[in-house]
């Protein structure tokens, strides 16, 4: 079976657990993007690349890969299109000091965020980050939304994974002409499917006595000192 | 000490053999089609009553009908001799009486994790979050599957979902359990497994009307057989005979 998100967050180790994580994650993202500070963007993206890799080993690298492809041509332009005085110039394109310092600093920041984010991603699943909503007093009809729209996720790429083996089995693929139009009859039945789907889910929740009210499950916090010394450095960070 | 009496499922002491669920000239149609055709079907109390019949007989139709998900053109359903009324609150009142384990898991799965689906129904039923644990966990053994309260239901196998599925009707604590082709796609362990909840639901005094095309399954179990053709109940007896089960194309070649 090949490896989704869900597989990584169930088997990552996890150092802060239960709802704080989520906390612990958000509260330390909050730090980071409003600060001003580059020590703090290096300190959370070492300590979160840390946690991140020591949660889901190789998977870390391999998804930060991806942002890369997004952010680094940013920076390329951000280097490129700040005024000031010129350090050194490659045909039409100018880079001067003031932009190798926003490029850094905007470049580490992003970078610092997305440790955070990623860190959150690998280590928590959609269920654990809904119960750590309802413990911010989120609205219970949000939360229902959130978990019936996760399931339905759920339940659509399963189907969509049965009718792709299908298609692929009988050669649905073999060229560009035949990947438009299974594509395209891929796109219909699943919207099929999902009506059926719906309408069956629904039933199922009806002879369940369904009122609006969606079980969430809070697992015990623990990681309180990793939590607290990683903030702390990090609101050291900022003040610096 | 039963292990559902354990759970706090305990049942009441007043169970005689009488018609506990009952349909009087049951119609209904999808669309112009009739698929049920006036149907007369009675489970007793504690016995387990199997409904055969070929695909398209009206056998999942008349089970959705059980449990008010549908409602007859014509006709009434009668649990404990009285008719059921189709109002919100006495809907939860047969809902909670009479619960319904769809044929396919997939369709019954509304909750992401394991603890999420079997909770559903306890929560919906106004329970606070300390009892739900209690019977979330006991339910969970009680199937078999203790320690699956984190797993996320897309990533459990077959059987584990079948047995996720019967815990979350279970742990609402139904006197009638209704199951839509349990057997179907799973493997032998899997059966094996679905007839010992059966026999172990009807110790505790649970009333089980099963649908099935599975003879083995239905041979182990069975009180009653009762079979369907053509929206209509053409037979109701202890034994199936031969000469209607070749007509209704149900295998009885390993059974013989």
């Amino acid at each position: 079976m090949h490896e989704t998100f869900e597989t990584v967050q169930l088997n990552s180790r996890k150092v802060v657990k239960g709802d704080l994580r989520v906390f612990f994650a958000l509260t330390s993202l909050f730090l980071t993007v409003l600060s001003q500070n580059i020590h703090t963007y290096v300190l959370s993206l070492l300590i979160f690349s840390v946690l991140s890799y020591q949660a889901a080993g190789k998977v870390y690298l391999r998804i930060l890969r991806i942002p890369m492809y997004f952010l680094l041509p940013s920076l390329f332009v951000v280097l490129i299109v700040t005024k000031g005085e010129v350090m050194y110039k490659l045909w039409i394109f100018e880079i001067s000091k003031e932009g190798v310092n926003l490029a850094i600093i905007t470049g580490l920041r992003a970078f610092a965020s997305l440790s955070i984010l990623l860190y959150l991603i690998l280590t928590t699943t959609i269920p654990e980050f809904v119960s750590a909503l309802r413990k911010l007093r989120v609205p219970e009809f949000i939360i229902e939304i959130a978990v019936l729209i996760y399931r339905c996720i759920q339940i659509l790429l399963d189907e969509a994974e049965r009718l792709n083996n299908a298609a692929t089995s009988r050669l649905g693929y073999v060229n560009k002409r035949r990947f438009v139009s299974t594509a395209a009859l891929l796109a219909y039945s699943i919207f099929l499917k999902s009506l059926s789907r719906s309408e069956k889910m629904e039933r199922s929740m009806s002879a369940r006595c369904y009122s609006g009210k969606m079980p969430v499950r809070s697992e015990k916090s623990s990681g309180w000192a990793i939590a607290i010394l990683v903030l702390i450095a990090i609101a050291i960070g900022c003040l610096i | 000490m039963s292990d559902l009496m354990l759970m706090g499922l305990k049942l009441g002491g007043d169970y005689m053999v009488e018609a506990m669920i009952e349909t009087i000239d049951l119609w209904y149609a999808y669309d112009t089609v009739d698929i049920l055709k006036g149907v007369n079907f009675k489970a007793e109390r504690g016995k387990i009553t199997l409904l055969l019949g070929r695909n398209g007989a009206g056998k999942t139709t008349l089970l959705l009908h059980l449990n008010g998900l549908l409602k007859p053109i014509k006709g009434e359903v009668r649990i404990d001799g009285k008719p059921i009324r189709y109002d919100k609150k006495s809907l939860i009142e047969v809902r909670r009486k009479v619960g319904f384990v769809f044929q396919n898991p997939d369709d019954q799965i509304v909750a992401p994790t394991v603890w999420q689906e079997i909770a559903f129904g306890l929560k919906n039923l106004g329970m606070d979050d300390d009892e739900i644990e209690i019977k979330v966990k006991k339910a969970l053994e009680w199937v078999g599957l203790a320690g699956f309260e984190n797993k996320l239901c897309n990533l459990l196998s077959g059987g584990e979902k079948k047995r996720v599925s019967i815990a979350s009707v279970i742990v609402m604590d139904p006197e009638i359990v209704i199951l839509d082709e349990p057997t179907s796609g799973l493997d032998g362990f899997g059966v094996k497994n679905v007839v010992e909840m059966v026999k172990r639901m009807k110790e505790e005094g649970k009333t089980l009307i099963i649908s099935t095309h599975d003879m083995d399954f239905a041979y182990e179990i069975a009180d009653k057989f009762v079979i369907m053709d053509g929206g209509k109940i053409i037979y109701n007896g202890k034994t199936i005979p031969e000469d209607i089960a070749e007509r209704c194309g149900l295998r009885l070649w390993r059974c013989r």
